[in-house]
């Protein structure tokens, strides 16, 4: 267990000084970088994949991958969309519905992968596929907008006598829980342990079951989340909502510290990962890099963190 | 089995040729019974946006009109190109008498419209158009493009803005990379508008939060931009509400193209300045004629073009009350 702390510990920072560096380096290439405004559009734009990674990373946790999140979160989007829109129901009807579909999306997948031992890439393949073809039936090529302030709220609003979105701070709140739970809480232990060695973990009279399956309903809630604020951003909820999305939650995990094989990784790591992930295409879009460049300097950066974590851990 | 098929589509195209010749009245044989009917394979690139349902509703509305059947196909995703090529295929087996295809992807699906060809099935492009080269290079043909001229289109709205904005700072929020629709789309707004300053030129990848994301990125930098030209309607509603977020409304005109239910309201609001109409039903009756008038032997000219209109305040209660505008 100490060995694992340390680990973590180091994965955690050397995604701390890649976002450093960048963040030092986009300040002297562009002044408006380093302005407080522009801070914190980023943190505001992270939230949503932020939310999405924070569930995924627990299910990475156990050694599965989640593909489906993105799909879900149009799913959910719409779903709340037609209840609140087109059916008149109270906004907290429509966002109790997305956190339930959502929650209940992920315990699909959880059931198909603990119960009926499909790999999680193929059932989670399946419900992305499913999610998203629900989502188009059901919104048939149309969008759905229109919402009430209240409803919009937590897309919108900032903290009273700040410059800061709600969002911000409620993406934050969800990062401590999270943390608190997986570092402090046997929920976590037991995430990490299954991931570590699952067949020494159930031999230790632990329901593997139950807590691999509680990681996709995390991961399915979670998307559900990204979804409330991602439509109340937006004043729409639509089909190709979240197209992709998952790759860069799991691109988030990855560049955090997490191993896809399971078993480490930390919170705030991911929440590091994805604020980098952001950095980069505000710092290119502040110096109006070519977009055709764009994603090739995205993939080398990805590239660069992940070597540099790799080659710390073999060191060792 | 699939010679019978194939025999009595060639029964029914003659029968139905007769019909079509006359123009776009109902042919008088479509209410004596569905075999002997034109069957058209209709594939287009997705059926998940407005765009697309209303082209398809165009599609039924005129098959009902001049009596011929039409199977309106999508796969689930615009990027899913492999299952299109699926689609042509299969349409080519079943044996319909024209194939109508919007090319999700300008050179994959040539090989497959060579399949149509070899299977004397007319290919009809209607909006997305293919590559000549792709098309020489396996030796297949298609009777004509229908749709827009992308540029055009673009210039429409570019010079409104010139004209009535002149000079300032400009924005363009470019579409998905590679894709050549949308690169005419920004060098037709793009020509027409040299007096303005650009401040960036920056993909959000079609997508409404990108576009929101993007545009809040470069308000940050440049926060005097006064023009915006998003080429699809996705990116331009996202930019608005970014604009409006970033304390910046009434400051920046914002125009996209599509113009989608989205859109409509917005102008109605006065937080889009211009959004470009392209009658995707418009689109779809002139595929379908298109088709007809190829079974009945005529040769088409290799761009069928149809219209576009740029919608503005000034129009846009004509637009929607399905007037002809500009």
């Amino acid at each position: 267990m100490k060995l694992k702390d340390k680990k973590i510990d180091l994965s955690n920072m050397s995604a701390l000084i890649v976002l450093v560096v960048l963040c030092v380096v986009l300040s002297i290439a562009e002044p408006a970088f380093r302005s407080v405004g522009n801070l914190i559009n980023i943190l505001q734009q992270v939230t949503v994949y932020a939310v999405l990674a924070l569930g995924v990373n627990v299910v990475i946790f156990t050694g599965g991958i989640d593909i489906s999140v993105g799909s879900v979160v149009a799913f959910t989007g719409i779903v709340m969309g037609k209840l609140i829109v087109e059916a008149g129901m109270p906004s907290i009807v429509g966002i109790l519905a997305a956190l339930v579909i959502g929650a209940a999306c992920g315990t699909f997948n959880g059931i198909m992968i603990s119960k009926f031992k499909l790999q999680p890439m193929i059932a989670t393949l399946a419900m992305m596929s499913m999610a998203r073809g629900a989502a188009y039936t059901l919104a048939d090529g149309q969008t759905i907008t229109g919402y009430s302030e209240g409803f919009r709220w937590i897309g919108i609003a900032n903290v009273p006598g700040t410059p800061i979105p709600v969002q911000i701070v409620f993406m934050l709140l969800m990062y401590i829980l999270f943390y608190y739970v997986m570092k402090y809480r046997k929920f976590g232990r037991y995430i990490y342990s299954i991931g570590g060695n699952e067949e020494a973990t159930r031999l230790s009279g632990i329901n593997v079951m139950k807590y691999k399956t509680l990681a996709y309903t995390i991961s399915g809630l979670c998307a559900g989340i990204a979804s409330v604020i991602l439509v109340a951003k937006l004043n729409s909820a639509q089909s190709t909502a979240g197209l992709d999305y998952e790759m860069d939650a799991i691109a988030s995990c990855v560049i955090g510290g997490t191993s896809l094989l399971g078993g480490s990784g930390s919170v705030w790591g991911t929440l590091v990962g994805a604020i980098i992930m952001f950095v980069i295409r505000n710092g290119l879009n502040l110096l109006n890099v070519s977009s055709n460049l764009q994603k090739l300097v995205l993939g080398i950066v990805i590239l660069l963190a992940v070597l540099a974590d790799s080659f710390r851990s073999r060191k060792k | 089995m699939m010679k019978s098929k194939r025999l009595a589509a060639a029964l029914s195209l003659t029968a139905c040729g007769g019909n079509s010749g006359g123009g776009s009245g109902t042919a008088d044989g479509s209410g004596s019974g569905s075999d002997d009917k034109i069957e058209i394979a209709y594939i287009v690139k997705a059926k998940s946006d407005a765009f697309w349902t209303s082209m398809e509703d165009g599609a039924m509305k005129y098959a009902e009109e001049v009596g011929v059947k039409v199977d309106f196909q999508a796969p689930e995703k615009e990027t899913d190109v492999e299952k299109q090529v699926q689609f042509v295929e299969n349409a080519v087996i079943k044996g319909y008498d024209a194939i109508i295809l919007s090319a999700a992807d300008s050179n994959a699906l040539a090989p497959a419209i060579k399949k149509a060809n070899d299977a004397n099935i007319p290919v009809v492009l209607v909006n997305d158009t293919m590559d000549q080269g792709a098309l020489d290079s396996v030796g297949a043909t298609v009777e004509t493009y229908v749709g827009i001229d992308q540029y055009e289109a673009a210039s429409l709205a570019g010079a409104y803005a010139a004209e009535n904005i002149s000079d300032g700072q400009i924005c363009y929020l470019e579409g998905v990379p590679g894709v050549k629709a949308l690169d005419d789309r920004l060098s037709g707004f793009r020509d027409q508008c040299g007096s303005f300053n650009v401040v960036a030129s920056q993909t959000a990848r079609c997508d409404r939060n990108e576009g929101f994301n993007v545009m809040q990125n470069v308000l940050s930098s440049n926060p005097n931009v006064n023009v915006v030209w998003a080429v699809n309607a996705e990116m331009g509603q996202g930019a608005i509400q970014a604009i409006e977020q970033g304390g910046f409304s009434g400051k920046v005109q914002v125009f996209d193209f599509d113009a989608a239910p989205d859109d409509i309201k917005a102008i109605k609001e006065g937080t889009l300045a211009g959004s470009v109409a392209q009658y995707p039903d418009l689109q779809a009756a002139a595929a379908i004629q298109a088709c007809l008038d190829v079974l009945d032997g005529k040769t088409l000219e290799a761009h069928t073009k149809t219209k576009a209109a740029l919608i503005t305040a000034d129009n846009v209660e004509a637009f929607e009350a399905g007037e002809e505008v500009g």
